[in-house]
C-alpha cells in the first residue's frame, strides 16, 4: 500500500511530456525561414542558416536546462518560440540584413542570461542582506543616462557603451523585482514597507526626468500589484492607485505630448498624416491582414513608422494574419499562467513574490504595447517582450525568465525531497 | 525563384503557421491542465510540503495537548485561525500570533503586534530558533526538532532537561519532578502504538488530517 503512494506520486512529480510541443515548434521555426530563404532570387543564405540555427538551438536549449535543473521545459520552449518569432518578422520585413542578425546575436546574449538568472537565484539566499547594495545600484544606473547622454536617439533613457546602446531601465526591472520582493516578503507591517515603497517612487520619479512614461507606467502598476499580493490590503492599493491616477492627471495637464498622445488615441483620423500616422497605419495593417495573413513576404509592413520595435505586433498581424496574432497572445498567456503556478508553488514569500513580479511585469507589458497597437490603450513606448527588436529589452526578458526557471526548479527539488521524506517514514513506521 | 511560384508557396504556407500555432497552443494548454491535475493529486497524498522540521507541544493548553506534533515549513504564521501554517488551538494564543522564517542561522520568530512569545531569555518581540530550542506562544510551550540539523550551529543544544525530552516518550505522566525512565522501563515501545498516540495525539484523527498516515 506505501509503495503504490509513494509511486503514484513520483509520476504525479514528472512533469509532462513536451515533445510534441518542441517538435511543432521547430518545424514552425524551419518552415518559415526556410520558407523566407526562398524569397530573393539567389537563395538568402542568412535565412538558410537561421533556418538550421534557430530549431537546433531552441532544442538545445530546452535539453541542456532540462538537464542541469529540473525546470520547468514549457516554459522554456515557449520563450524560445516567443524569441524565434520576433527573428523571423524581422528577417522578414526589416530593411537591411542586420537587424535580424544582430537580434540573433542578442538573443544568443539573452540565453546566456538565462542561464545566469536561473543559477543565480539558485545561489542568492541572503537576499534581506544585499538589497541596499542594491538599492543604491539601480539607482545609480538609472541615474547613468542623465549624465551620460546618448545622442543618437530621441528619447533620454539611452547610454552608450563601446559603440552598443544600452537602456538601463529594462535591466532595472529583474532587479527593481527582485528588491520589492524582499522588501515586501514575510507580512511586514505598513510601516516596514515604506523604504522599499519609498525606492520604488524614486526610480519612478528618475523615469519621469527621463520621460520614459512607458517604464514610469509598468514600474508603477507592477509596484502596485506586488504590494497588493504581499499585504492583501485593499485600502492602502486603492490608495495607491488613486495617486497614481492623481500623478496621470497632473502630467496631463502639465505636459503638452501627453495630451498630444491621448487626443490620438481617441481619434487617429483627425491627424492622419502626422501624428496620428503611426496608429492609422497600425490599424490599417491589422485589418488587412484577415484571418490567416497576407502571407510571408507579401504584406505592406514598412509602412507602419517603428514596425520593428513598437509595432511588430502588426506587422505580424499583417503578414501572419489574425490566427496566429491570438495564438501568440494565448502563448503569453500560457507563460504568465505556469509562471503564476510558480508563483503559488514557491516555498518561501521572496520567490513567490519575485515569480509572480516578473510574470506581471510581462504580462502588463504585453497588454500596454498590444493594446496601444490596436488603439484600445494610448500609444505608450514599451516593446513587446522578447519579439520586438531591442537588445537591452531582449536580455533583460530573458533574465527574467531565468529567474523564474529557477525558481520553478527549486519547486521541482523540494518536492522530490518531500517524497523521498514520506518514502522514509512509510519505510520506518511501517 | 520567380514572384508567381513565391507567392504561391507563401498564400498556402499561411494555412500552415496558422495550424501550427493552434497545434502549440493547444498542447501547451493541455499540459498545463495535466501538470495541474498531476498536482492535484500530489497534494491530496501529501498536503504539507517543504517541510523542515517540526514543532512539538512540551506544555499544552486547551486542544493544543501535550505531545502533539506540528509540521514547520520555510515560512508561515502561527495562530489559532484556519490560515495559520502551525495551528494552535489555544485561547491565549492570538489568530496571528506569530511569523516565522527560516534562515541560515535558524528558525526567526517575530510576533505578531502585541503577541507574547517568551524565549530562553524571557519574553521576546523576536527571537532565534536552533534545533532543540524552545519557545513559548501564549500559554503553549513548544519545542523545534529540525530534521535537516545541519542548520543548527555548532554547539548548539537543546534547552529542554533530559527528563523532559525522556518523558514524551512516556505513557501519561506529567513533566514536573518525573525521574528518566531509563533502560528497564517495561513499557518504553518507542515504535510501538502507545507512543504513536502520544506523539500524533489521539485527537488527530478527527482533527484536519495535516500528516495523512498510510
Amino acid at each position: 500500500m506505501a509503495k503504490t503512494n509513494i509511486s503514484k506520486m513520483r509520476r504525479a512529480l514528472m512533469r509532462s511530456n513536451t515533445r510534441l510541443l518542441l517538435s511543432a515548434v521547430m518545424i514552425f521555426q524551419a518552415a518559415a525561414l526556410l520558407l523566407l530563404a526562398l524569397e530573393d532570387n539567389p537563395l538568402d543564405v542568412q535565412a538558410l542558416v537561421l533556418a538550421v540555427a534557430v530549431p537546433v538551438a531552441t532544442m538545445l536549449v530546452s535539453v541542456v536546462m532540462a538537464k542541469i535543473w529540473p525546470v520547468d521545459r514549457a516554459i522554456v520552449i515557449m520563450a524560445m518560440l516567443l524569441c524565434s518569432v520576433g527573428i523571423i518578422t524581422l528577417q522578414d520585413i526589416a530593411r537591411s540584413a542586420v537587424t535580424p542578425r544582430n537580434q540573433a546575436i542578442y538573443a544568443c546574449a539573452g540565453i546566456v542570461a538565462m542561464f545566469a538568472g536561473a543559477a543565480f537565484i539558485r545561489w542568492f539566499t541572503a537576499w534581506k542582506k544585499w538589497t541596499p547594495w542594491l538599492m543604491a545600484l539601480c539607482v545609480l544606473a538609472l541615474l547613468t543616462p542623465l549624465v551620460f547622454r546618448d545622442n543618437s536617439k530621441n528619447a533620454y533613457n539611452w547610454i552608450r557603451i563601446a559603440g552598443i546602446s544600452i537602456q538601463p531601465s529594462e535591466f532595472i526591472k529583474p532587479a527593481l523585482i527582485l528588491i520589492l520582493a524582499s522588501g515586501l516578503s514575510n507580512h511586514p507591517r505598513f510601516l516596514k514597507t515604506l523604504p522599499t515603497l519609498g525606492f520604488a517612487a524614486l526610480c519612478c520619479g528618475i523615469l519621469l526626468m527621463e520621460k520614459d512614461l512607458g517604464a514610469l507606467l509598468l514600474y508603477f502598476l507592477t509596484t502596485v500589484l506586488m504590494f497588493f499580493v504581499a499585504t492583501s490590503n485593499w485600502f492602502l492599493t486603492l490608495c495607491g492607485l488613486g495617486m497614481g491616477a492623481g500623478c496621470a492627471v497632473i502630467a496631463y495637464q502639465m505636459f503638452g505630448y501627453v495630451r498630444e498622445r491621448i487626443a490620438i488615441w481617441q481619434n487617429p483620423w483627425s491627424d492622419p498624416l502626422d501624428v496620428g500616422y503611426q496608429v492609422v497605419q497600425s490599424l490599417i495593417a491589422i485589418g488587412s491582414g484577415g484571418l490567416f495573413g497576407t502571407g510571408l513576404g507579401l504584406g505592406m509592413p514598412r509602412n507602419i513608422p517603428l514596425y520593428h520595435s513598437d509595432f511588430i505586433f502588426a506587422a505580424i498581424a499583417e503578414e501572419f494574419g489574425l490566427i496566429f496574432s491570438v495564438g501568440l497572445l494565448a502563448v503569453y498567456v500560457l507563460l504568465i499562467m505556469r509562471g503564476l503556478i510558480v508563483s503559488a508553488n514557491a516555498r518561501t514569500s521572496f520567490h513567490s513574490l519575485a515569480s509572480f513580479g516578473l510574470v506581471a511585469m510581462i504580462g502588463l507589458q504585453t497588454m500596454l504595447i498590444v493594446g496601444g497597437n490596436t488603439k484600445l490603450l494610448p500609444l505608450t513606448g514599451v516593446t513587446l517582450p522578447l519579439i520586438s527588436s531591442g537588445g537591452s529589452s531582449l536580455v533583460s526578458t530573458f533574465l527574467s525568465m531565468g529567474i523564474l526557471l529557477g525558481i520553478s526548479s527549486m519547486n521541482a527539488q523540494d518536492e522530490a525531497k518531500d517524497i523521498d521524506r514520506i518514502e522514509l517514514a512509510e519505510e520506518v513506521f511501517s | 525563384m520567380s514572384d508567381n511560384f513565391y507567392e504561391l508557396i507563401a498564400l498556402a504556407a499561411r494555412y500552415l503557421f496558422a495550424g501550427l500555432m493552434l497545434l502549440i497552443v493547444i498542447r501547451a494548454w493541455r499540459i498545463t491542465i495535466i501538470d495541474s491535475r498531476r498536482a492535484a493529486k500530489l497534494r491530496r497524498w501529501a498536503p504539507e510540503t517543504g517541510v523542515i522540521g517540526e514543532m512539538q507541544v512540551l506544555d499544552g493548553d486547551e486542544k493544543a495537548r501535550r505531545g502533539m506534533v506540528y509540521p514547520v515549513i520555510r515560512e508561515g504564521m502561527i495562530g489559532r485561525s484556519r490560515k495559520s501554517d502551525i495551528r494552535l488551538r489555544s485561547h491565549s494564543v492570538r489568530l496571528r500570533h506569530a511569523y516565522f522564517e527560516m534562515a541560515s542561522d535558524g528558525l526567526h520568530l517575530r510576533s505578531a503586534g502585541s503577541a507574547r512569545i517568551s524565549g530562553v531569555n524571557g519574553r521576546a518581540k523576536s527571537l532565534i530558533l536552533s534545533d532543540g530550542g524552545i519557545v513559548r506562544v501564549g500559554k503553549v510551550r513548544l519545542m523545534l526538532v529540525l530534521t535537516d540539523a545541519s542548520v543548527a550551529p555548532e554547539g548548539a543544544e537543546s534547552t529542554a532537561s533530559e527528563a523532559e525530552i525522556d518523558s514524551l516518550f512516556q505513557a501519561e505522566t506529567p513533566v514536573q519532578g518525573v525521574p528518566s525512565a531509563g533502560p528497564d522501563a517495561p513499557d518504553s515501545d518507542v515504535f510501538g502504538d502507545k507512543a504513536d498516540d502520544i506523539l500524533y495525539g489521539e485527537n488527530n484523527a478527527q482533527e484536519e488530517e495535516w500528516w495523512p498516515r498510510g
